[in-house]
């Protein structure tokens, strides 16, 4: 098979490679990329109508998140805040001095708040690392010993237990704003409807406590905000506020008005300093954890259609969840044969960070010596 | 950092030969189409409007309801979407006689659809197509001297779609939405004759099918066969007494355009639309098409909340969340429970209604907290993180922020971490998820976003879809995924689960979780073995391949074999 799939793709005239966590989500996750950029590489795949990369994002503005610098080491548009020229820019842009140093990680982070001299004082918005953080034990410790927390969200969420404060946004729904999609498209999100009661959007919060600790901010609407980023990001070039349109625009753009965007990237040159593409080669290693007498089944995580990550929003949808009540764990019949399990059971999972109990279901689409946990469900915490 | 632009169109395929065209005459109006041009679209090029019922653009014409028929001069009748124009052709779209036939047409079927009172898109969006023709000639279930009624039955098992087989036409449109928009080929058509019906699956009610929910055939359905179940007692009415909001699908990556039509009078959203936009081409999934009333839910924090002093030192508040609660038979779903701030106090706990399945138990938590103004919560908050930044430096506080947030509201968050409290330490949950594939494309290609889109698969020979399960976390993605399939191009499944997009892969892959460098590398051994590399392209826009090439020559089929637990031949 490994020669069937080498011809055809070799052989093929274009060819495009999608990917999801299961490449990226492992201790080689980089090295797992680069075997796919170098294998589109090395056929001339990259570049053309039908060929390329794509990493299918997950959340509905992870690109944009990212372009607009939610990154501890990059700036907007993933300018290096270790640059010193462009440091000196966004000190220039932003009137103020900034951190020459590149910042710590969310996983850093909370392992920083365990230690002497680390973060003591933190803000989250949106975020719910109880549930999405790799060790939960640890997550709870760190919570805890923070002096401070302030908590931004619309539902409660396990982080807020830990809060000293919780301020209640806007949902989605309820706000207007851009966002970046996994193709690079830039659209408009419109409000829907008022907040209920006192809740206020993000982008108004977050000005609020900018100004009570100083700074001189005067917003009056996410088009200000986004025609003041724009200017910052090389990439977003051309694309304003108002001539997103109905159906957004795809970035690199250069004349917005006319045309829905660029659709192929690096069709001449790629976007590295000397316009080629840097092949890395990877040697395969094990993963850091194997099965063993003790723990002799893999687990796999993923996500179920009906649901949405932490479940805060789809397990609140009458109809998600209506389709999709419980958590399983999905079982190949003879590993559930093996220990005497049958469909709709309940058993107890252990791994070598915790325990839960589920339902088990006899599933023909895990592998021999594999199980499947969706990680929606808030009780039985399969990242844990 | 500067893109260059780079390609902007996606149609590559079409051979550049010359299209041949043809001249027809449609009621006196002469119009030249390229060959195999339909009537139906030719005459709409000339401003004629022919009357359809089984026919929309989206979707391949199947010419099966006869009511687009048209005089072409012909023996019989010629349905003009699926008749092709032909050179000299002369059609008449509208004569007494083909007036009569539509009629006739519309009478033999509306005389088989529910009452007009009860039917379930006339009493819903209002817009049943086939009763809007029946008032056009006239003709009603009320008034016909034709026999009434068919009895195939309802079907109200999916919870958020309602069949009425009753009010089926079988003109097929939800059979193609299915299989040829979605690529979910659950819906067909069973029995025989009068007794005809569509079918999910092998006949099963809708909500124990492998429908999906995708809601594709909802909306392409033109009578009350499906229709949208009102969501939380909020009324499905007619488009034009709601208030549409386009915007965009709240959940995943993908980024469907939608409209939200919005009843002001009830301050809730009536029901959802897939919206045309170059990406998601009006097409959506059971998330964003069924899934936004969360925001309406009691649960939502209303007012800022400030933790009462008897709740320090802090520590985790519920059961769950220290850990003491032994799981799966005492969990909470506390739907409509009570807002933030109830007056509950700490240690009353209440216990008894947990059922499988849960969210936060508010009534843990709320006790522990009291409300407040904005002013003094943001007084508070403002006060605190100084204090300690003060003390502790700027490393003393970080950020995180969320990837469901907009651009402007991540941007700003970023800048009040970064220029209040001078410090990077601003993160969100990317880390988690790409960072590494991000990571080795800055390195490789210099940019962390995609180089093309996931439409631009239609224009791909070969597609490799890898530790990922589109289906579920990208459906409409894989919708496109699924097209070009049908159209010939080659789907490679690489991945350890064996989800639903298997079953639409030409190969499938099951590789052992962790091995996947092993099997790349083979891949590689043997392009490079067989010479199937672009030495071009290699020569002229890469680095580094003799190094890749050595690397790779350790990695022989039969070795990755080994480690993959995927045959080599």
């Amino acid at each position: 098979m490994i020669r069937e799939v080498a011809r055809t793709w070799g052989e093929a005239g274009a060819a495009v490679v999608y990917w999801g966590m299961g490449i990226s989500q492992h201790t080689t996750g980089t090295d797992n990329a680069r075997c796919l950029i170098a294998l589109c590489s090395i056929t001339g795949n990259v570049g053309r109508p039908g060929t390329g990369l794509h990493p299918l994002r997950g959340q509905n503005n992870v690109q944009g998140a990212s372009d607009a610098g939610l990154i501890p080491m990059f700036y907007p548009d993933y300018q290096g805040v270790d640059a010193e020229q462009t440091r000196l820019r966004f000190e220039e842009a932003w009137g103020t001095s900034l951190d020459p140093n590149r910042g710590l990680t969310v996983t850093e982070i909370i392992k920083s708040v365990l230690q002497p001299d680390g973060v003591r004082g933190m803000y989250m918005l949106g975020e719910n690392p109880f549930l999405s953080d790799p060790n939960i034990n640890k997550v709870r410790k760190a919570l805890s010993a923070l002096d401070f927390l302030v908590v931004q969200d619309i539902f409660l969420t396990e982080t807020a237990e830990f809060a000293d404060v919780i301020l209640p946004a806007t949902s989605y729904l309820e706000k207007d704003g851009t966002y970046t999609n996994t193709d690079r498209r830039v659209q408009l999100g419109r409000k829907v409807m008022d907040p209920p009661g006192q809740a206020r959007p993000d982008w108004q919060i977050v000005q609020d406590i900018a100004r009570r600790i100083g700074l001189d901010w005067d917003y009056g609407s996410p088009s200000e905000v986004f025609d003041e980023m724009v200017a910052l990001m090389p990439s977003y070039k051309n694309l304003r506020y108002d001539n997103l349109g109905l159906s957004g625009k795809l970035y690199p753009n250069a004349d917005p008005e006319h045309s829905d965007g660029t659709i192929v990237m690096f069709d001449e040159r790629f976007n590295t300093d000397d316009g080629l593409a840097h092949l890395v080669p990877a040697q395969w290693l094990p993963a850091k954890e194997l099965p063993d007498a003790e723990y002799p089944l893999v687990l796999n995580t993923g996500r179920l259609l009906e649901h949405w990550h932490t479940g805060s929003m789809t397990r609140r949808s009458f109809a998600l969840d209506a389709i999709s009540p419980v958590a399983e764990v999905y079982m190949h019949p003879k590993d559930a044969a093996d220990r005497g399990l049958s469909h709709g059971e309940t058993v107890r999972v252990r791994s070598r960070r915790g325990t839960i109990e589920l339902l088990v279901r006899i599933s023909h689409r895990e592998q021999l010596g594999n199980c499947f946990i969706p990680f929606h469900f808030r009780e039985p915490r399969p990242t844990c | 950092m500067h893109y260059r632009l780079g390609v902007e169109m996606t149609a590559v395929h079409e051979p550049a030969t010359a299209v041949r065209t043809v001249t027809a005459d449609i009621d006196g109006r002469s119009v030249t189409v390229p060959e195999g041009t339909s009537i139906y679209d030719a005459a709409k090029q000339v401003g004629v409007d022919i009357p359809v019922l089984c026919h929309d653009e989206r979707y391949d014409p199947v010419g099966v309801c006869r009511m687009c028929v048209v005089d072409t001069g012909g023996r019989a009748f010629a349905a003009a979407c699926v008749r092709p124009c032909e050179d000299g052709m002369q059609v008449k779209t509208s004569t007494p006689e083909l007036e009569r036939s539509r009629a006739t047409l519309t009478e033999l079927l509306v005389s088989d659809q529910p009452p007009r009172a009860e039917d379930p898109k006339d009493t819903k969006t209002r817009d049943n197509l086939l009763l809007e023709l029946a008032d056009g000639f006239g003709v009603a279930r009320e008034t016909t001297e034709l026999p009434c009624g068919s009895g195939r039955g309802t079907d109200s098992s999916n919870p958020v779609i309602d069949v009425n087989h009753d009010a089926c036409i079988l003109c097929d449109r939800c059979v193609r939405a299915c299989d040829d928009i979605q690529g979910n080929d659950v819906i067909g058509r069973s029995g025989k004759g009068y007794d005809t019906r569509i079918a999910f699956d092998l006949n099963d009610p809708m909500g124990a099918s492998s429908c999906v929910t995708c809601g594709e055939c909802v909306q392409a359905c033109p009578t009350g066969a499906l229709t949208n179940k009102p969501i939380r007692g909020i009324p499905i009415r007619p488009r034009e007494e709601l208030d549409a909001v386009d915007s965009v699908c709240p959940y995943c990556g993908v980024g469907c355009a939608l409209t939200y039509y919005v009843d002001r009078e009830r301050g809730a959203i009536s029901f959802a639309e897939g919206r045309d936009q170059p990406g998601s081409q009006s097409r959506l999934c059971v998330k964003g098409r069924y899934g936004w009333d969360y925001s309406a839910s009691p649960q939502r924090l209303t007012t800022p909340l400030i933790r009462i002093d008897s709740a320090y030192p802090k520590g985790p508040l519920s059961a769950d969340v220290r850990g003491d609660r032994n799981g799966a038979n005492d969990r909470g779903r506390v739907e409509g429970g009570e807002r933030s701030g109830g007056g509950r106090k700490p240690g009353d706990k209440r216990g008894g209604k947990h059922k499988p399945g849960g969210l936060v138990d508010y009534d843990e938590i709320t006790p522990y907290f009291r409300e407040a103004t904005w002013d003094e919560a943001l007084d508070l908050i403002a006060r605190r993180l100084r204090e300690i930044h003060t003390a502790g430096g700027p490393g003393a506080i970080a950020g995180f922020g969320s990837a469901k947030c907009s651009n402007e509201e991540a941007y700003l968050f970023q800048k009040l971490i970064r220029t209040g409290f001078g410090t990077n330490n601003i993160d969100h949950c990317t880390r988690l998820c790409h960072a590494s594939s991000v990571a080795a494309l800055f390195e490789g290609v210099g940019s962390g976003a995609v180089s093309t889109t996931y439409g631009d698969v239609s224009n791909a020979d070969v597609v490799i879809i890898t530790g990922s399960n589109p289906t579920a976390n990208h459906p409409v993605a894989s919708s496109f995924f699924k097209q070009a399939r049908r159209r010939g191009t080659k789907v490679i499944y690489v991945d350890p689960r064996a989800s639903t997009v298997a079953e639409h892969a030409d190969i499938f892959v099951q590789l052992k979780p962790g091995t996947d460098v092993a099997f790349y590398n083979a891949l590689m051994h043997e392009i490079i073995r067989l010479g199937l590399i672009d030495r071009e392209f290699i020569a002229g826009r890469t680095s580094n391949y003799d190094e890749l090439a050595r690397t790779v020559a350790d990695y022989p089929p039969e070795r990755a074999a080994q480690i993959t637990g995927v045959d080599a031949t």
